[in-house]
């Protein structure tokens, strides 16, 4: 009977440890949404407690805004996630078949040549990206970024993920589809390609939230003209700002809801992605 | 068939990778400059410059100082809350639901967040001030030697994010069986944790230590938002300061070259350690 008092007691003691940690941890997102309903003037003098009055004005300014930051900025972060996620899916299945398959000498080194892109900070090729975009006549387009992002950017890590997954399929569901005569292109998009579902989503939710939190490729590769993304307006608008704590707090909440809510309704495979996607190789 | 529909992406991959490495490697023994019309041939003279940059130097320490705090900082941290949030019920549930947010918003939004907690009139110094404790008030982002250390708290709060998702999978692939004779055995919680959990994270801790330490070497985001490579360019990293050179001062020839040489510093810190940890792990 003490026994499993004392257990539940610890049980209880042991929630609460990680309530207070979790709390202390999450004191600066408490910051950033309770001071979102907040007037300017209540903000710098109390800045912890609760809004009072609640007020909507910060969400409303930053809807408003006279050069449409946010609407724009969320049209061109879907537009450019969206082509940048369903281009590089096939590309990267494709090319990880082929390594699994093949396994020659040409896949082996193509697969290690891919894999050290992982390695190689994209910032070193944006100068001469820029050159290779001109070359090409997409130069600060939205073709040019979305090209640059599956090539130059994501590539290494689609393929990494594919690769470690279809090491994991048997390898006789295939061979069945090209014994019944199909070409490797028919058995990779009708058999392996629906059985590779999770590194598919893996792949996306991934990619999507690298694309929508890029800043320096947009900046670079677009140029802060050109067009902007909901993450480079940001930068480029709230640098300007910087002592209207209201408005960047508004703005801040607004360009975070798409990614806020996308992360809860596939948190399970947030994490089990990660895992994946990161273990194997 | 297949091997032509497999060369786009390598196609894709040489266009925006291969073929840009081979351009300024090109272009760093060059004086190009977009502005100017002819590059000359200049031989080493950018690489034996670089050896004499001070501001490349300071970059490549402010960035060398970044990564340690953040890798050192992330992963203790993330071992810590994952420990702490190893449960099965829903309040933990939700409560590591929480603490993996920091690592879905944009480095930008969080290093906003920072700012008005950390800058001069911000909310850190107004609070200290409300509760009588003016002397510690400190201009976090706008004070040389104290900036850079901000940054690094930003980098590795969010980071920790990441890191205690991992560390939390880590410890549930720990089976349970080993854990429960141990307890019977007689061994306490600290003992159970550090002699059967903790060896047996070791893939955990590599992935973890291996995408921060990859993470924060090419870190600009941050900094860009936080500091904007200031006060007196004293916080700029080595990426922030080669698109400093590249794309503010034009001077492409020697962006070039600073390029090539953090290329082969950061990707080859990257392969030491991804090999020096495989081989610690410990397999089931």
């Amino acid at each position: 009977m003490s026994r499993t008092r004392e257990t539940t007691l610890s049980r209880r003691a042991r929630l609460l440890l990680a309530g207070i940690s979790v709390a202390a941890f999450s004191l600066p997102l408490y910051i950033a949404a309770v001071n979102v309903f907040k007037l300017n003037t209540q903000i710098l003098r109390q800045p912890l407690a609760l809004p009072n009055p609640v007020s909507l004005q910060n969400l409303v300014d930053g809807l408003t805004r006279s050069d449409n930051l946010l609407w724009i900025g969320l049209r061109n972060s879907v537009i450019i996630s969206i082509a940048t996620v369903v281009l590089i899916v096939p590309v990267a299945a494709t090319v990880a078949y082929w390594v699994v398959r093949r396994r020659n000498r040409t896949t082996k080194i193509a697969l290690m040549v891919l894999m050290s892109g992982m390695m190689i900070p994209p910032h070193v090729v944006f100068i001469p990206a820029v050159e290779v975009l001109e070359f090409l006549g997409i130069a600060r387009t939205f073709p040019g970024l979305v090209l640059f992002n599956v090539g130059g950017g994501f590539l290494s890590f689609a393929v990494f993920v594919y690769v470690g997954f279809m090491l994991t399929l048997p390898k006789n569901l295939d061979e069945a589809a090209l014994v019944d005569g199909a070409t490797p292109m028919q058995t990779l998009v009708y058999v392996v390609f629906p059985l590779l579902r999770p590194a598919t989503a893996t792949v996306a939710i991934f990619i999507g939230l690298w694309t929508w939190n890029d800043l320096v490729t947009p900046l670079f590769i677009l140029g802060p003209s050109q067009g902007i993304t909901i993450t480079s307006g940001i930068f480029v608008a709230l640098g300007q700002y910087n002592n209207d704590y209201g408005q960047m707090f508004g703005i801040m909440f607004l360009a975070s809801i798409p990614i806020l809510i996308y992360y809860l309704l596939l948190q399970k495979q947030f994490a089990s992605g990660l895992l994946s996607g990161s273990s194997k190789g | 068939m297949l091997e032509v529909a497999a060369s786009g992406g390598l196609l894709l991959f040489t266009t925006f990778v291969l073929i840009p490495l081979a351009i300024s490697l090109y272009v760093g023994f060059t004086d190009q400059n977009p502005l100017l019309k002819d590059a000359n041939f200049v031989g080493l003279d950018n690489y034996r410059e670089l050896f004499g940059d001070e501001s490349l130097h300071r970059a490549l320490k402010n960035t060398a100082k970044l990564t340690i705090a953040a890798t050192v900082g992330a992963n203790l941290g993330g071992l810590a809350l994952a420990v702490v949030l190893d449960g099965t019920s829903r309040y933990y549930r939700a409560l590591r639901t929480l603490v993996f947010i920091p690592q879905v918003l944009s480095a930008v939004v969080v290093s906003f967040i920072f700012v008005t907690i950390l800058s001069n009139r911000g909310i850190l110094n107004s609070v200290l001030e409300s509760i009588g404790l003016e002397s510690l008030t400190e201009p976090w982002l706008g004070k040389p030697g104290l900036a850079l250390w901000s940054i690094a708290a930003v980098v590795t709060w969010q980071m920790i994010g990441f890191t205690t998702v991992v560390y939390l999978a880590a410890l549930q692939g720990v089976p349970d069986d080993l854990l429960e004779a141990a307890r019977i055995d007689g061994a306490g919680a600290w003992k159970r944790f550090s002699k059967i959990s903790f060896p047996l994270m070791g893939q955990g801790v590599t992935i973890a230590m291996t995408i921060v330490l990859i993470t924060t070497m090419r870190l600009y985001d941050h900094v860009a938002v936080l500091t904007g490579g200031g006060p007196g360019f004293r916080t700029e990293t080595a990426v922030f300061y080669l698109l400093r050179m590249g794309f503010t001062n034009n001077r492409t020839g020697y962006a070039s070259a600073i390029a090539f040489v953090l290329l082969l510093i950061i990707g080859s810190v990257s392969a030491i350690l991804v090999s020096l940890m495989r081989r610690r792990e410990v397999q089931l």
